[in-house]
C-alpha cells in the first residue's frame, strides 16, 4: 500500500504541483569576448567539475585543439577552434601545415618566414554555450513545461519534469540542447543556477583566466561590450562585431552574447538565426486549408454517388 | 544579427570549419511508425465518420469497420510515442500544460481527445445496430480532432530550424490530405473485402479525389524542401523521388481509374505502403540534409561523415 501511495505521490501527482515561482531578479547573462579567448578550456573543465558532468573521452578529432567538437548533454561549454592562414602565405600556393610554416620554406628561419607573411594567420577561439535566448524556441516548444525562464531570466530545464520528448533538440537554432543517452532527459547549461542563487559567479566565468567570459547584469554587459567593440575598431580590428546583444527582426536578443571578429558562421553560429515558431500562425492556417480540402475531397465524391 | 561592418580580410581555413549548426532530433523509426499509425487511424476515423453521416445506408457497414480499426491503431500509435520518449514513465508530464504555441503540446491534447472519442466510437461500433445513431453523433464530433491529429505533425516539424523541415511550409496540409487519402484507401479495401459494392464505388471516387489533392500538396512540399537550401540532387536521389511518385501516386491513380477489384486492391495497398515510405523520408529529412549538404546550412564546409546526430 505504501509503495502504491508513493508511486501515486511521486510519479503521478508530483509533476502537477505548481509551487509559486520565486520573485524575478535582475536579468543576468554572459558576455563572451572571443578576442580574449586563449583556448585554455578552463571553462569546459570548470563547468564539468561543478556540474559533475562526465568526460567525453580522449579521442583526437583532428580539428585543431578541439576534442569535444560540440555542445552536448555532457558538454555545456565548448571551445571552438578555427585556424586560418593567409591565402598567399606560400608563393607557390601550397597549403600550410597546422604548425604555421610552409614546408617549402622550412629551410629558412621559421620566424623570419612567418614575419615575412603578407597576411599573418589567425587562430580564432570561442567558448560556446547555451545562448539563453530572451524568448527561447526550446521553451516555447517544450510540451511539458519543463523548460522555463528562471528568476534571472535564464533558460533552465527542470530535470524532474523533462520526459525526453526531444522537441527542444529540434527547436534550438543553435544546436545546443541534447538528449542524454544515459538518463533520457534533455540537458544544457543552467548558467550555474545553483551558484547564482547563492550569489556566486558561474563556474566557467570564474575560471576564465583572461576574462573572455564575463558574467553580470545584462545591461552592464551590453554597455561593456559596446565599449569594447569601439576600442577594437580604433585598434584596427574592423571586423569586430557583437552577436546577439540586441534583438533582430527574426530573433530575440541573447542573454549569452558574443563579440566576434568575423562572420558568425565561421564560429559555428547561424549568420541569421530566425525564430522557428515565427510562421506558426500561417502553418496552422495551411493545415486548416488542408483539412477543408480533405473534407471536400471525401464529401463531394461520396455525396455525388451515395446520397 | 551580426552588424554590417566590413568583413575581415580573406583567410583560408586550415581546418574544416565548425560543425553544422542545428542538431537533428533524436527521432527515428518509432516516430515514423507514429506518423503512419496516427494518420492511418485519423484518416480511417474521419472518412468513416463523414461517410456514415452522408449516407449511412450505403456506407454504414464499412464505416463501422473503420471505427473498429481506428481505435487499436491510435493505441498502437500512442505506444510508439511513449516508447520514443527518453523517459517513457513520464509520458503523462505532457498533460501538465497546454501551450498553443507548442505544436507538440496541442497535438498531445488533440490525440488524447481523439483517442477517447475513438474508444467511444469503437465501443459503439461494436455494439452494432442499437448504437447507430450515437455512433453518428460521436463520429461527427470526432472529425475535427481526427483531422487535427492528421495534420499537426506537419506544423510540429515546420516550426523548427531543422534543414528541409523549416522550409516545408505546406507539410501540415500535405500530411492531413495524406491522412484522408489513407482513410479512403483503408475503407476502400474494407468495402472490397466485405464486400459492399455500393460503398466500393463511393470510396473509389473519394480515393481519386484525395489522391489528387494530396499529389498537389506533396509536390509543393517536396519542391519547397529541395529549393531551400539549393542543392545538387544526385541522379540516385532524383530517381528515388520519381519512383516514389510513380509507385505512391501515379500508379494508384491509374489503377483506381481502371476500377476492377484487383486493381483497386493493388492501388489501395500501394497507397498505404508508399505513405509509410514517404513518412520515413519526412522524418529523416534533417538527418539526410545534414549528411548531403552541411555546407549550405552553415556557410562553411564540413565533412559529411561528421553530420551531427543528437545523443
Amino acid at each position: 500500500m505504501n509503495i502504491i501511495s508513493r508511486i501515486i505521490q511521486n510519479r503521478l501527482l508530483y509533476p502537477f504541483r505548481r509551487p509559486a515561482p520565486p520573485p524575478p531578479r535582475s536579468a543576468m547573462g554572459f558576455f563572451t569576448d572571443t578576442t580574449l579567448c586563449i583556448g585554455c578550456k578552463a571553462c569546459e573543465v570548470a563547468c564539468k567539475q561543478w556540474n559533475q558532468l562526465p568526460a567525453d573521452g580522449f579521442s583526437w578529432s583532428g580539428k585543431s585543439y578541439d576534442n569535444t567538437m560540440m555542445l552536448s548533454a555532457s558538454t555545456w561549454r565548448h571551445v571552438t577552434f578555427v585556424e586560418q592562414f593567409g591565402a598567399d602565405i606560400d608563393g607557390n600556393g601550397a597549403a600550410m601545415v597546422p604548425g604555421g610554416y610552409s614546408p617549402s620554406t622550412a629551410s629558412g628561419s621559421i620566424l623570419e618566414t612567418l614575419l615575412a607573411q603578407p597576411k599573418p594567420g589567425r587562430w580564432l577561439m570561442m567558448s560556446d554555450v547555451c545562448k539563453h535566448c530572451a524568448q527561447a524556441p526550446c521553451q516555447v516548444a517544450c510540451p511539458t513545461g519543463a523548460i522555463i525562464h528562471n528568476e534571472f531570466a535564464d533558460v533552465y530545464i527542470q530535470n524532474d519534469i523533462c520526459n525526453g520528448c526531444g522537441y527542444c533538440v529540434a527547436a534550438c537554432p543553435f544546436g545546443v540542447i541534447t538528449r542524454s543517452d544515459v538518463d533520457g532527459h534533455a540537458h544544457k547549461c543552467t548558467l550555474c543556477y545553483d551558484r547564482q542563487r547563492d550569489g556566486m559567479t558561474p563556474a566557467c566565468a570564474k575560471a576564465c583566466p583572461t576574462e573572455s567570459i564575463i558574467f553580470g547584469p545584462l545591461e552592464e554587459l551590453r554597455e561593456r561590450a559596446r565599449r569594447r567593440v569601439i576600442q577594437l575598431h580604433e585598434r584596427g580590428q574592423t571586423g569586430a562585431r557583437l552577436y546577439g546583444d540586441q534583438a533582430t527582426e527574426t530573433y530575440p536578443a541573447l542573454h549569452a552574447f558574443f563579440l566576434l571578429l568575423d562572420q558568425p558562421s565561421l564560429y559555428g553560429l547561424p549568420d541569421q538565426p530566425y525564430f522557428p515558431q515565427l510562421h506558426l500562425g500561417g502553418d496552422y492556417l495551411r493545415m486548416a486549408v488542408g483539412i477543408v480540402l480533405t473534407v471536400a475531397a471525401v464529401v463531394v465524391p461520396l455525396l455525388s454517388y451515395g446520397f | 544579427m551580426a552588424s554590417d561592418l566590413p568583413a575581415a580580410p580573406a583567410y583560408v581555413s586550415e581546418t574544416d570549419g565548425p560543425a553544422p549548426v542545428t542538431k537533428a532530433p533524436p527521432w527515428g523509426w518509432l516516430i515514423t511508425a507514429d506518423l503512419m499509425l496516427s494518420e492511418l487511424s485519423a484518416g480511417l476515423f474521419a472518412v468513416a465518420a463523414l461517410s456514415n453521416l452522408i449516407a449511412h445506408d450505403v456506407y454504414g457497414q464499412v464505416a463501422r469497420i473503420g471505427f473498429l480499426m481506428a481505435f487499436p491503431l491510435v493505441i498502437a500509435d500512442l505506444c510508439c510515442l511513449v516508447a520514443d520518449l527518453g523517459d517513457p514513465l513520464r509520458f503523462h508530464h505532457m498533460l501538465r500544460v497546454f501551450k498553443i504555441r507548442s505544436p507538440m503540446s496541442t497535438g498531445v491534447w488533440a490525440i488524447s481527445l481523439f483517442s477517447l472519442l475513438a474508444l467511444v466510437c469503437c465501443g459503439l461500433a461494436a455494439a452494432g445496430k442499437p448504437a447507430e445513431f450515437a455512433l453518428m453523433i460521436a463520429g461527427g464530433i470526432g472529425i475535427a480532432p481526427a483531422l487535427f491529429v492528421g495534420g499537426y505533425k506537419g506544423v510540429l516539424f515546420s516550426a523548427t530550424p531543422q534543414a528541409d523541415w523549416k522550409d516545408a511550409r505546406w507539410l501540415s496540409a500535405d500530411l492531413v490530405t495524406s491522412a484522408g487519402m489513407l482513410g479512403a484507401a483503408g475503407l476502400l479495401l474494407t468495402a472490397l473485402f466485405l464486400p459492399v459494392p455500393g460503398a466500393v464505388e463511393g470510396m473509389r471516387r473519394a480515393q481519386i479525389a484525395t489522391l489528387l489533392v494530396n499529389l498537389v500538396f506533396s509536390t509543393i512540399m517536396t519542391a519547397q524542401a529541395l529549393k531551400h537550401p539549393p542543392r545538387e540532387i544526385g541522379a540516385a536521389r532524383l530517381g528515388e523521388y520519381l519512383l516514389m511518385l510513380a509507385v505512391g501516386w501515379i500508379a494508384p491513380l491509374v489503377l483506381t481509374f481502371a476500377g476492377g477489384a484487383v486493381e483497386l486492391t493493388v492501388a489501395a495497398c500501394l497507397i498505404i505502403v508508399a505513405a509509410a515510405l514517404y513518412r520515413r523520408e519526412v522524418v529523416m529529412m534533417p538527418h539526410r540534409a545534414l549528411r548531403e549538404n552541411p555546407a549550405a546550412l552553415n556557410g562553411e564546409g564540413w565533412p559529411p561523415e561528421r553530420a551531427r546526430q543528437s545523443g
